[in-house]
């Protein structure tokens, strides 16, 4: 806290005719940091953004973006960003290296593509048409022309989505490269595990309205988000073991199946402990550790599914 | 910076057709197809010994134009709006008017492309000659391909996807090829009178008057002719305006 902020967003309200896509939100991001904006598919996530890049214009409130208004001053904000867009392709028949160069002939200045191509693990692609890139290569791509024009603000709308987990994994380093940059990174997804990755604060957003907004950490911790433990006994565990225990929340069984909710890591030991006390044998044992996805499913009281 | 960006844009653009094969045929090899079957099939070996030649390499020209404008210009559009790359260029400091200008001029190079192959074909093969004057038939051309060109641009607005644009190009294109006197086809006069208001008859006639200037008038006797070029000009203009304008104002990017 107490950095600057770079973009400013106050009482944001976008209509698309009588629909109300972004209902009156405001925050700040600072510099240097990966912001998130995280929400179910028609949240109004891209909209808000696509406000902030200058792309749209808003009914209402105000917006700057690294000092400037984004319709105003579009022509000197699109200097300053970069944009990756949701599901945006190139040409079919655009070799990657002839994309790289276009970009970077349309700012007014750009950066050598070359050390970029090469922390983005590109350089045998160069000569390969866009339409023979894997999913992963062609966003790893979108990344190198978002930054070509070395911009202060990056925006990345659903980088991941439609990726294997490992394409996916390549693609959060990088990201985290980027702020190590010294970029600010806006990061719109509906993957929560993703934000809780990368985002140093998450904007949740539900039906055009901000709903909370926070470090991922503190967002869990508020949320009252709990530890879940699950397993099956080999043998009957007698009811009076877990009445006595404190750090038990709550407790499903069915036959041998416990599914048991405890307060904190420390208590996932405890009763681990428990049980090895009493010489109780378990199978298939996980720990499912609260995660934003809880913190969705605890504000919004829905699931964030694909 | 504009030029620069215009430059760059046009080049990568070009790049592009030529790459795509079904472009490359149907631009350039269709047309090439339609000169052989003319001069061997088509013509009467009179009217070939005559120079036929002249009459119809500038109407080729004009197949060659009309098939850029009717597939071409309103497929690339509609693939670059659905794919959201035309949405991407917006978001880069590149105003809309070098976009539209870039893929203008990467179309009038493939058309240009198409022109050398066939010009020189009908040259060496047939042994065509131009009688014009250069200056004003490459302004014809022009004035032609933007014609016919702010009617693909017209198609492209009103397309949403790809099955579209191809019915409609293959509606607007077929009819206005057999129509416009660029095929020697004998017509009925009701066909005649549809033809006279495609804006593709004009082209045609503009271009044989051009290539050949008074020589025309004084060699094959067209179906029939207007009194004068200016005529074929101000039918190419208003065409020009009417479909330009409904165009821009219609023109979606995403």
């Amino acid at each position: 806290m107490g950095k600057r902020a770079v973009i400013e967003v106050r009482d944001l309200v976008k209509n698309y005719g009588k629909f109300t896509a972004v209902k009156g939100i405001s925050f700040d991001v600072e510099e240097g940091e990966i912001f998130g904006i995280v929400g179910p598919n028609g949240a109004g996530k891209t909209s808000m953004v696509e406000c902030m890049e200058g792309i749209r214009e808003f009914n209402a409130g105000d917006i700057r973006v690294a000092g400037l208004h984004p319709i105003r001053d579009a022509a000197r904000l699109k200097q300053k960003i970069g944009i990756q867009l949701q599901e945006s392709q190139l040409p079919d028949r655009i070799k990657a290296r002839e994309a790289l160069e276009l970009f970077a002939a349309l700012y007014r200045k750009s950066i050598p593509w070359k050390a970029l191509v090469k922390e983005l693990g590109l350089e045998d692609k160069m000569n390969s048409y866009y339409d023979k890139l894997s999913g992963g290569q062609k966003q790893r791509l979108s990344i190198a022309m978002a930054l070509i024009n070395d911009p202060e603000i990056v925006f990345f709308d659903e980088l991941t989505t439609g990726l294997d987990p490992q394409a996916r994994r390549i693609i959060w380093s990088l990201v985290e490269n980027v702020r190590k940059m010294g970029k600010t990174v806006v990061l719109v997804t509906h993957f929560m595990e993703e934000a809780e990755r990368l985002c140093d604060r998450v904007a949740i957003i539900d039906h055009g309205e901000l709903i909370a907004l926070d470090t991922p950490a503190r967002l869990i911790r508020d949320v009252h988000a709990y530890y879940r433990v699950s397993f099956k006994a080999e043998e009957e565990i007698p009811q009076s073991l877990f009445e006595e225990q404190a750090f038990i929340r709550k407790l499903h069984r069915e036959d041998h199946h416990y599914d048991i909710e405890v307060t904190d890591v420390v208590a996932v030991a405890d009763f681990i402990h428990l049980l090895a006390d009493h010489k109780i044998g378990f199978v298939e044992l996980t720990i499912h550790q609260p995660s934003l996805e809880d913190v969705f499913i605890a504000l919004t009281g829905k699931e964030l599914r694909e | 910076m504009m030029w620069r960006q215009y430059l760059k844009l046009t080049s990568v653009e070009f790049r592009i057709f030529l790459r795509e094969p079904v472009a490359v045929f149907f631009n350039l090899f269709f047309p090439l197809m339609f000169l052989f079957l003319t001069m061997h099939v088509f013509l009467s070996k009179e009217a070939v010994e005559q120079g036929a030649i002249n009459v119809y390499i500038p109407a080729f020209i004009i197949i060659i134009t009309t098939g850029v404008s009717f597939f071409n210009i309103p497929i690339y559009i509609v693939k670059y709006r659905n794919t959201k790359f035309l949405k991407r260029l917006r978001v880069a400091p590149l105003s809309p008017i070098t976009i539209l200008l870039s893929l203008g001029t990467a179309n009038l190079l493939m058309l240009l492309f198409g022109l050398v192959i066939l010009v020189l074909l009908g040259v060496f093969l047939y042994g065509a000659s131009f009688h014009g004057n250069l200056f004003l038939f490459t302004g014809g051309l022009l004035l032609s391909f933007l014609s016919l060109g702010s009617i693909g641009l017209l198609i492209a607005s009103f397309s949403r996807g790809m099955r579209t644009v191809n019915v409609i190009g293959q509606l607007v294109y077929y009819p206005m090829l057999f129509l416009s006197g660029a095929i020697p086809l004998h017509l009925p006069s009701w066909l005649e009178n549809i033809a006279r208001v495609l804006p593709i008859t004009y082209a045609v006639e503009l271009t044989q008057r051009l290539w050949n200037m008074d020589y025309f008038e004084n060699t094959l006797h067209y179906r029939w002719q207007t009194g004068s070029a200016w005529i074929d000009v101000a039918v190419l203009s208003a065409y020009l305006v009417a479909a330009l304008s409904i165009a821009l104002l219609t023109f979606k990017w995403e």
